[in-house]
C-alpha cells in the first residue's frame, strides 16, 4: 500500500469511526438518563500528519446543558499496593511530554440543546523540532447539572442550600510525531496469598517513546490445571507502573500448588481502534504459588 | 445492544455509501421508537472497535432542606427521601475498565452577600457501588463508607457498564447565621486509568 492509499484509508477510517461514535452516542441518548452529558471517544489520537481531531459531546436530557472544555494533565500512577489512579493537574505542569500548552479546542464553552450534540474540534500546534514520540494531555469536559431548587429560604428566617453538581470527564489526548516505538519491560513480579485470594503485583516500565497500551490478564489454576479464577483489565503504562491483580480463590476442590499465569499483550483492546494502537511487545509470566 | 463488524474493503466506495445508509436508518429507527434501554449501548466502527461513551450523571443532588440557625444537619450517604437526599452519581462507560473518581468539595457555601455557611464531609460519607445496588443496600463488594477525599480505584461494572457513587455531608449553621440561600459546587471528576 503506497502513501496515498494509506492516507485515503486512514481518512476513511476516521470518517467511519466518527459516524460510529455519533450513532453510539445517539443510541445511548435514547436511554432515559438523568442530567448528564456523554463523551466519546475514550482516547483522541493526533499526530504530525493529522494534527486535528474531534470529540463528540451529547446532551441526552430534555434540558439544555452548558459544557466547558479545558486541558489538564494526568497520567496513571500507582502506589506501593499497586492501586492505579489518575490525579488531574491544571497548573504548574513542567513535564516535557505535556501537550497541554499547545492543544486548542473549539468551542471551549457551549450550550448543548436538549437531545443535541456538539462536535469539539481539537488542534495541535506542536512546537517545531519536537523529539520523536508521544505527548499527552487530558481534555476535561465539564457540565453543570442537577441544581437543587432552593426552598423558600428567606421566609421565616430559614436557611436553604443549593449545591450545584459539576461533572467532569477526563479524556486522554495523545499527539504523536516521528518514529514511534512501544516497548514494555516487566521489571518485577511478586505474589501474595491470603485465605481467599492471591494478589499479583506487576512492576512495569515503558521503554519506548509512546505509552504502552494493551490488556493485562491473569489466571489462577490448580495443580491439575483447573481454572480457579481470572482477572483482566486495560493497561496503559506511560513510564513506571505497579499494577495489582486480585484473584479470588473460590470454594471448590482445588489441588495445591496453585499456578498463576500472566499475559500482557497489545491485543484485545475494545475501546481503541486498532489502527491507532502502536503495537508493543507481548509478555508472559508464570509462577507456582505454594 | 452491542454488535460489531469485521474489516471492510476500503477500496469500495459503494460499501461506505451502503454503510452510511444503514447507520442513518438505524439512527432514525432509534429516534422514532426510543427503544433502547437497560445498559450502556455501543456500536462498532468499521475497524471493529466498540465505542462506549463515558458519562457521569447527577441522579440526585446533595440536599439538606431548610435548616435553622444553630442546628447542624447531617445527610447520610443513604438518605434518599424527603427534603434531604444524598448526592447520587452514575458513571457509565466501558464495562470493567478501571477508573479514578475524584471529588473537589467545598468547605463553605456562600450567600449573595458573601456570608459563609460551613459544610463538611467525613471519612465515611461515600459509597461506590459497581454492582447495581442501592444507597442503603449496595452490591456485594462495594466500597461502603469510604472517604470522599481519597476514593479507591474502581472498575466500571462489568455486567451493566455502570457504577454508582453516593455522597453525604453536613452543614453547620451558626447561631447568628443570616437567613437566605447558600450555594456551592460539588465537582466529581472521572478518568479512565487504562488509556
Amino acid at each position: 500500500m503506497n502513501e496515498q492509499q494509506s492516507r485515503t484509508r486512514s481518512h476513511l477510517i476516521r470518517r467511519i469511526s466518527l459516524w460510529g461514535i455519533a450513532v453510539a452516542l445517539l443510541c445511548v441518548g435514547a436511554l432515559d438518563l438523568g442530567a448528564s452529558v456523554m463523551v466519546a471517544p475514550t482516547v483522541v489520537f493526533l499526530s504530525d500528519r493529522n494534527p486535528t481531531g474531534r470529540l463528540i459531546v451529547q446532551n441526552p436530557t430534555d434540558e439544555p446543558s452548558e459544557v466547558t472544555i479545558r486541558f489538564s494533565w494526568g497520567l496513571p500512577y500507582s502506589d506501593s499496593l499497586g492501586n492505579v489512579q489518575v490525579s488531574l493537574q491544571d497548573t504548574g505542569i513542567t513535564d516535557p511530554r505535556s501537550a497541554v500548552e499547545w492543544l486548542k479546542a473549539f468551542p471551549r464553552k457551549v450550550v448543548i440543546p436538549p437531545r443535541g450534540s456538539q462536535t469539539v474540534r481539537l488542534i495541535a500546534k506542536a512546537p517545531k523540532d519536537l523529539p520523536d514520540g508521544e505527548y499527552w494531555a487530558r481534555i476535561i469536559v465539564s457540565s453543570r447539572e442537577g441544581q437543587t431548587n432552593p426552598t423558600d429560604a428567606a421566609e421565616d428566617g430559614k436557611i436553604a442550600t443549593q449545591l450545584n453538581m459539576v461533572m467532569q470527564m477526563a479524556i486522554m489526548v495523545k499527539y504523536r510525531t516521528g518514529e514511534l516505538v512501544s516497548d514494555l519491560e516487566l521489571t518485577d513480579v511478586r505474589t501474595t496469598t491470603a485465605d481467599s485470594s492471591v494478589s499479583v503485583y506487576l512492576d512495569m516500565s515503558s521503554r519506548g517513546n509512546v505509552s504502552y497500551m494493551g490488556v493485562v490478564a491473569a489466571k489462577l489454576t490448580d495443580a491439575d490445571g483447573k481454572l480457579i479464577s481470572e482477572s483482566k483489565t486495560n493497561l496503559a503504562v506511560y513510564r513506571e507502573l505497579r499494577r495489582r491483580l486480585d484473584l479470588r480463590v473460590l470454594a471448590g476442590d482445588f489441588k495445591k500448588p496453585f499456578n498463576v499465569d500472566v499475559l500482557i499483550a497489545p491485543d484485545g483492546r475494545t475501546d481503541v481502534p486498532p489502527d491507532d494502537l502502536i503495537k508493543g511487545n507481548k509478555i508472559e509470566y508464570s509462577a507456582e504459588i505454594e | 445492544m452491542r454488535y460489531s463488524r469485521g474489516h471492510g474493503s476500503f477500496g469500495n466506495v459503494r460499501y461506505f455509501t451502503v454503510l452510511r445508509a444503514a447507520l442513518t436508518a438505524l439512527l432514525c429507527l432509534l429516534a422514532t421508537f426510543n427503544m433502547v434501554r437497560a445498559q450502556a449501548v455501543g456500536m462498532a466502527t468499521i475497524s471493529g472497535t466498540i465505542v462506549t461513551p463515558l458519562s457521569v450523571t447527577s441522579v440526585t443532588p446533595l440536599a439538606f432542606g431548610n435548616v435553622l440557625q444553630g442546628a447542624p444537619r447531617t445527610v447520610s450517604r443513604t438518605a434518599a427521601s424527603g427534603d434531604t437526599t444524598a448526592a447520587v452519581f452514575t458513571i457509565t462507560g466501558e464495562g470493567g475498565a478501571g477508573i479514578t473518581i475524584e471529588f473537589t468539595l467545598p468547605q463553605y457555601l456562600t450567600n449573595p452577600s458573601g456570608a459563609r455557611l460551613p459544610i463538611s464531609f467525613s471519612a465515611g460519607d461515600c459509597t461506590i457501588d459497581s454492582l447495581a445496588g442501592s444507597p442503603a443496600l449496595p452490591g456485594a463488594g462495594a466500597w461502603v463508607g469510604v472517604s470522599p477525599f481519597g476514593l479507591p480505584p474502581v472498575s466500571i461494572g462489568a455486567t451493566n457498564g455502570s457504577t454508582s457513587v453516593y455522597l453525604g455531608g453536613k452543614i453547620t449553621p451558626g447561631m447568628r447565621q443570616a437567613a437566605g440561600t447558600y450555594t456551592g459546587d460539588i465537582i466529581i471528576s472521572v478518568s479512565y486509568d487504562g488509556t
